[in-house]
């Protein structure tokens, strides 16, 4: 199945227009189509497509090892005149208790440049990240590094620059990637497209993780990929649906030899209603493990509310 | 100060350490050892300064990733276990215990500090032979994952670390010009010693030099002193036969050296009474799964057949299962300066032999530790009267050729390895006006064993129930009981050894059977080796199995086969006329043996097999004066043989407190040693989730008649306080590993009857740890030894020449130094040695650990933590001179080996500079005041 994906995303996605006289980046003007079919699946594009420059995003998460994350980010798209392109502000924050050791932690705050194609089939965000220095409460303790594995096995994504207890700040480069795929259906049955998004981020300037041992500068880094399929109508009735696999890596240098390479399996269901159309609900679920602990696999799920207006 | 010996004008005073290692951080891809030799802050020799928080399971940062951390969790601990230590987090970050470092037998963390040396120098240090290292298999296990396939041995690889080492040790001799300088040649040195400084001679000792390699490394950086051979048979010649974990490197290795050019191939071996046998089945490197890490597994059994290296007719052909009889001989290397086995009996290898002349043609300071035995000798023929040197060892065979007069004393009371330096060999050398370093290492101390208990396990200690004890006889507590090993005389004559065991046996369709082993001294020296082995098939019945081993006569001397695997008994002819008695019993094992397949002659099977549990057992001596029982064991039960546990020891020679009368041993100091389950997980040690288990260990003592335990650890203390001591420091303890460590009695010796462990901090969940075996015996202080020993061989080989025996301490060398001090160093007597030529003697205080704080540190007391850091050579020195009997006349024979070896190079250099020199004063060194 997922390979028929794949192959839907390869064939049907629409490739950047040819370099032509003006830049690719250029903003044109769709035609009324083109421009219908992006105020009805621009819903996956994020900020920054269809004058909406301003995103919050909420999240909250649950998992069997009784650890709770939340984390809440802002960002902000300036708009670079008469382009498709957009510098992206991004501003995060979150917190992880297992109800004994709390921590605040993930102070993060990025800077890139987003472009995203006249119909949003395809949009690249390449950009830094900026670790903040904070070790939390307790963070130079095992039981930190404990909830930040947690932390990052249970939210959703393995993106444990959010969690670890950081000593000293650090800098990230990150990518992300959408690519779907034209609308695909009938009038009178529906619409839906196919896609992926996928990317990663990793450190150019290592962040000394606190641990009880002292500090120790370290890789943080992470892939994710997801795969999706976006029912956009049905029957002509806005329906605005994605439902979806997301796989999420860490590769930071952390994680002790018994526990490394935390990965997240998360199917996902998302909402983006049509009534509200710059709000979108996912609710995300599946199991979370160490590659080299397999038996010891944890079941998390979670929620996140994203307005982008 | 104390004045120097009256030994003339001109003469250096001060000592020499020929072997040690300042640069050990950039070797082994600078992943090995942890912490700089180097700090930022003032130079203060009485203040250590602390290492960075060590991360546990990677020396490496920025760290590289979790495979890093999965080698490192494998490497690291693998290594702190040849001085029976723990891999401790140790460092400067608080929330760990400070005693984890610096200490003696710590040889993955920095043990010359900048500041270090220079109390050494302080301390009267005037010469130091800094040495490079390094063996890249170790450094490709370290490098990333995958070493099995990837691993291809570099031609330069060791060239190209010993560039990166020496360029470290010029740049610390540039940044401490003040009081350091490279040497490179005597009269640079003895210029550097007149300005009060310390002289620096550069060292190389690696595994193997491309031909041009010592060349190179003279005209670059201007080395003067070589081993030819390290820890790996090489291109020049053959290694000592001492370790199996450097079988397996020469293996990795051989495709280098080897005029074959044929990969994985072991040592030779050959025959002797010489030397013992360290060498069992080797190991090679196997992929663990998943495929990215490498592990060690036994070679199987065709290959360890072809080998050659033990008779192994027992478990051959369609007469397995019968008894057995054989002669066990001391192993040594074939190789002397001859490239495989092919090369050396041709006897027309010249590679090894040219290359050494070539290193005496340029006037190299040569020097013959590691060496095989041949190797040595072909040596000390090649150049007659160019000096030698052996900067780093023990001496074999002591008493040999030694003059009867004064009658000779070889403390080390039994057959040391290859490794050491034969006692002939040394007196050539030392006539050759060649000079000596006697090794610091650790393990060098007589013990007398107290209290000895084996099962399998003898104890197992759970997060649920994580305290048990170990006591003899009876007493209160459920302690395991140990046994009374002395029961029966040492002098008693024996005829047979019965051996019974009850308990459930289950053979689980293994082409196996149960075997009783025992191993006797046969009439040879005490410093020679050659033990006659029974194998007796027990025939159990029920829950009993039993076996009578008829000992027969007792073998005199016998030659020696060239091929170990030979099955050697002695005629009639060559029986001696006694019998063995129980002072000849080395070792009664009952063991599975696998009779086929690819476990073949092993005891342990890696794959579901026969199943023992044994409640009990017992062995009678039977002899012409009747029955006496040698042991018995109870544990109900008393081991559960199966998998990796195969067999159980149930009487060794040294678990008798009779075994080592006269030992120089005070009864106050007392050292543990534990060995846990091969079956088992082991504890889990530090690492950024967790602090770590503590393992605390304290004795039992007798009072009023009973047995007690010492006051036991408040519930939620997680520290080894009051009595209990650490054996583990929060480091790692493998399955299948030994640790050990020290604890103090202020009572008698036989008061001590027991020994109590307890593990705290322990994650609910983690997995039961098993402990096979303890072992609790006093022990003799080793810094006396190494006093003792120094005058032993200063009469014995130097002719009471002072001088000629220096220190080779080999820090940093991964060996570990001197384990502890009974004795603190006397009030007062710690002192400079040296008058400096500048304005001021620096003030001498205990060292201590430097803090941030205006609060003083811990303090770092020889007394507590061994030889734990170089600076604390001031104190050993100290120490030793404040010896009974000996102390002066070693402490300043020590004070001119510094002379004595500049005078060795000054001959290498020029042979007409001997005769040139008045002689060295000749001392005494008369250690008759026994133990202190």
């Amino acid at each position: 199945m997922s390979g028929l994906l794949l192959l839907l995303a390869v064939v049907a996605a629409e490739p950047p227009p040819a370099p032509t006289q003006a830049s690719s980046f250029d903003e044109k003007v769709l035609s009324d189509a083109d421009q219908r079919e992006a105020e009805m699946l621009g819903y996956l594009d994020g900020v920054g497509f269809l004058g909406r420059e301003n995103e919050a995003t909420v999240e909250v998460a649950y998992g069997s090892k009784q650890i709770a994350t939340t984390r809440l980010e802002l960002a902000h798209a300036f708009p670079i005149s008469g382009k498709l392109l957009h510098v992206v502000a991004r501003v995060g924050a979150g917190m992880a208790t297992d109800f004994h050791a709390l921590g605040l932690h993930g102070f993060t705050a990025a800077l890139g440049l987003r472009h995203i194609t006249g119909k949003g089939h395809f949009f690249v965000e390449v950009g830094a990240r900026f670790l903040g220095g904070w070790q939390g409460i307790h963070g130079d303790r095992p039981e930190a590094q404990t909830l930040a594995l947690g932390a990052t096995l249970t939210s959703g994504a393995a993106d444990d620059a959010r969690w670890l207890p950081l000593r000293s700040s650090g800098l990230q480069l990150y990518v992300d990637f959408l690519s779907r795929s034209k609308p695909m259906g009938y009038d009178h049955s529906g619409f839906f497209v196919a896609g992926f998004h996928y990317g990663g981020q990793a450190t150019v300037v290592p962040p000394a993780v606190s641990t009880w041992l002292g500090s120790e500068p370290q890789f943080v880094g992470n892939v994710f990929i997801e795969a999706f399929l976006s029912f956009a109508t049905r029957q002509g009735t806005p329906v605005r649906l994605t439902t979806g696999a997301h796989v999420d890596l860490s590769l930071s240098s952390i994680w002790p030899s018994n526990v490394p390479f935390p990965v997240v399996l998360d199917l996902f269901f998302e909402w983006h209603p049509a009534w509200v159309s710059w709000l979108s609900l996912r609710a995300f679920g599946g199991l979370a493990v160490s590659l080299g602990a397999f038996g010891d696999k944890i079941g998390q799920g979670g929620l996140r509310l994203v307005a982008t207006f | 100060m104390i004045a120097p010996f009256d030994a003339g004008p001109d003469v250096v005073w001060g000592f020499a350490d020929l072997h040690a290692h300042p640069a050990i951080e950039k070797a082994f891809n600078a992943s090995l050892v942890w912490g700089s030799a180097v700090d930022p802050g003032p130079l203060d020799p009485n203040l250590l300064p602390p290492i960075a928080g060590c991360p546990v399971e990677t020396h490496t940062l920025p760290g590289v990733g979790p495979i890093d951390r999965a080698i490192g969790a494998q490497v690291y601990p693998n290594v702190s276990e040849v001085a029976g230590f723990a891999h401790a987090p140790v460092g400067s970050d608080g929330l760990r215990p400070t005693s984890a470092w610096p200490n003696a037998r710590d040889v993955v963390h920095q043990q010359m500090n900048v500041a270090s040396i220079r109390r050494a120098y302080e301390g009267g240090l005037r010469l130091m032979f800094a040495s490079t290292t390094d063996d890249q298999v170790i450094s490709a296990l370290l490098s990333g994952p995958n070493f099995v396939n990837a691993f291809a041995p570099k031609e330069r690889a060791d060239l190209d670390s010993a560039r990166r080492q020496l360029a470290m040790i010029a740049q610390l001799a540039h940044d401490h010009a003040g009081w350091l300088g490279i040497a490179r040649s005597p009269a640079e040195a003895r210029a550097l010693i007149r300005a009060g400084k310390l002289a620096l001679v550069l060292s190389v000792e690696m595994n193997g030099l491309p031909e041009d390699g010592f060349a190179e490394l003279r005209r670059d950086f201007g080395v003067q002193h070589a081993f030819p051979i390290h820890l790996v048979d090489n291109a020049i010649g053959g290694t000592a036969a001492s370790s199996p974990l450097f079988n397996a490197a020469s293996a990795a290795v051989s495709s280098l050296y080897r005029s074959d050019g044929r990969s994985m191939q072991y040592m030779d071996l050959e025959g002797t009474r010489d030397f013992p046998a360290p060498l069992g089945r080797p190991v090679t490197f196997a992929t663990l799964d998943p495929p990215v890490y490498a592990d060690l597994k036994d070679v199987p059994f065709g290959t360890w057949q072809q080998l050659c290296y033990e008779p192994l007719a027992a478990c051959d052909g369609p007469d397995a299962g019968g008894p057995v009889g054989f002669t066990r001989f001391g192993q040594q290397n074939l190789r002397g300066l001859c490239r495989d086995r092919a090369d050396c009996d041709a006897g027309t290898a010249r590679v090894g032999a040219q290359r050494l002349q070539a290193l005496f043609d340029d006037h190299w300071l040569v020097d013959l530790s590691h060496m095989s035995f041949r190797a040595a000798a072909q040596t000390l023929a090649l150049r007659p009267g160019y000096p030698l040197m052996a900067s780093h060892s023990d001496i074999a065979h002591l008493c040999r050729g030694a003059p009867t007069l004064p009658p000779c004393v070889d403390s080390t009371r039994a057959p040391l390895t290859e490794r050491q330096l034969d006692s002939e060999q040394a007196r050539a050398l030392v006539r050759d006006d060649g000079v000596l370093g006697l090794g610091t290492g650790v393990g060098n101390f007589v013990t007398r064993a107290r209290v000895v208990a084996r099962g399998a396990p003898v104890l197992t200690l759970a997060p649920h129930a994580p305290s048990g004890c170990v006591q003899l006889g009876e007493g209160p507590g459920d302690c395991a009981r140990a046994p009374d090993f002395a029961r029966a005389p040492r002098s008693m004559e024996l005829e047979r050894l019965q051996v019974e065991t009850h308990g459930a046996l289950d053979l689980g369709g293994a082409d196996a059977r149960p075997y009783v082993r025992v191993e006797l001294r046969d009439a040879v020296a005490d410093d020679e080796f050659q033990h006659r082995v029974k194998l007796v098939p027990l025939h159990c019945e029920g829950g009993t199995c039993s076996a009578e081993v008829e000992l027969g006569c007792k073998q005199g001397a016998l030659a020696p086969p060239r091929a170990l695997c030979s099955v050697v008994n002695a005629d009639a002819a060559q029986c001696s006329t006694a019998r063995y008695t129980v002072a000849d019993v080395e070792d009664v094992t009952v063991q599975w043996l696998s009779l086929s397949g690819a476990g073949q002659c092993a005891a342990g099977f890696h794959d579901e097999g026969p199943r023992w549990v044994l409640d009990d057992a017992q062995v009678t001596a039977m002899g012409p004066a009747g029955a006496q029982p040698l042991v018995t064991l109870d544990g109900s039960p008393l081991a559960t043989l199966a998998q990796a546990d195969g067999a159980l020891t149930l009487y060794q020679h040294d678990d008798r407190p009779d075994a080592a009368p006269g030992a120089p041993i005070s009864g106050r100091l007392f050292v543990a040693s534990l060995h846990s389950s091969p079956n088992g997980k082991g504890v889990l040690g530090a690492s950024p989730q967790r602090f770590g288990a503590n393992v605390c260990i304290a004795l039992r003592t007798r009072e009023g008649g009973t047995c007690r335990g010492p006051a036991a650890l408040a519930e939620g203390e997680n520290e080894c306080v009051g009595d209990w001591v650490s054996l583990t420091q929060r480091g790692a303890w493998n399955h299948g590993g030994t640790l050990f460590t020290f604890l103090r009695h202020r009572g008698t010796e036989e008061e001590v009857c027991g020994l109590d462990v307890s593990v705290r901090d322990w994650l609910p969940g983690s997995d039961p740890l098993g402990i096979d075996s303890i072992r609790v015996a006093a022990v003799e202080d080793p810094v006396g030894h190494w006093v003792r020993r120094y005058a032993e061989v200063a009469r014995h080989v130097a002719a009471g020449r002072m001088g000629v025996v220096a220190m080779g301490t080999d820090f940093n060398g991964l060996n570990g130094v001197t384990d502890i001090s009974e004795l603190p160093v006397p009030a007062a007597a710690l002192l400079p040695q040296v008058c400096r030529a500048d304005a001021g003697v620096q003030a001498v205080a205990p060292l201590r650990l430097r803090t941030s704080g205006e609060a003083p540190g811990a303090p770092v007391l020889i007394e507590e933590r061994g030889l734990a850091t170089y600076g604390l050579l001031q104190d050993f020195v100290s120490l030793v001179d404040a010896y009974p009997g000996c102390g002066h006349d070693v402490r300043n024979s020590l004070m001119l080996s510094a002379e004595a070896t500049l005078r060795s190079w000054e001959i290498a250099l020029d042979a007409g500079a001997r005769g040139s020199f008045a002689p060295l004063p000749v001392g005494a060194f008369r250690c008759d005041g026994g133990a202190p």
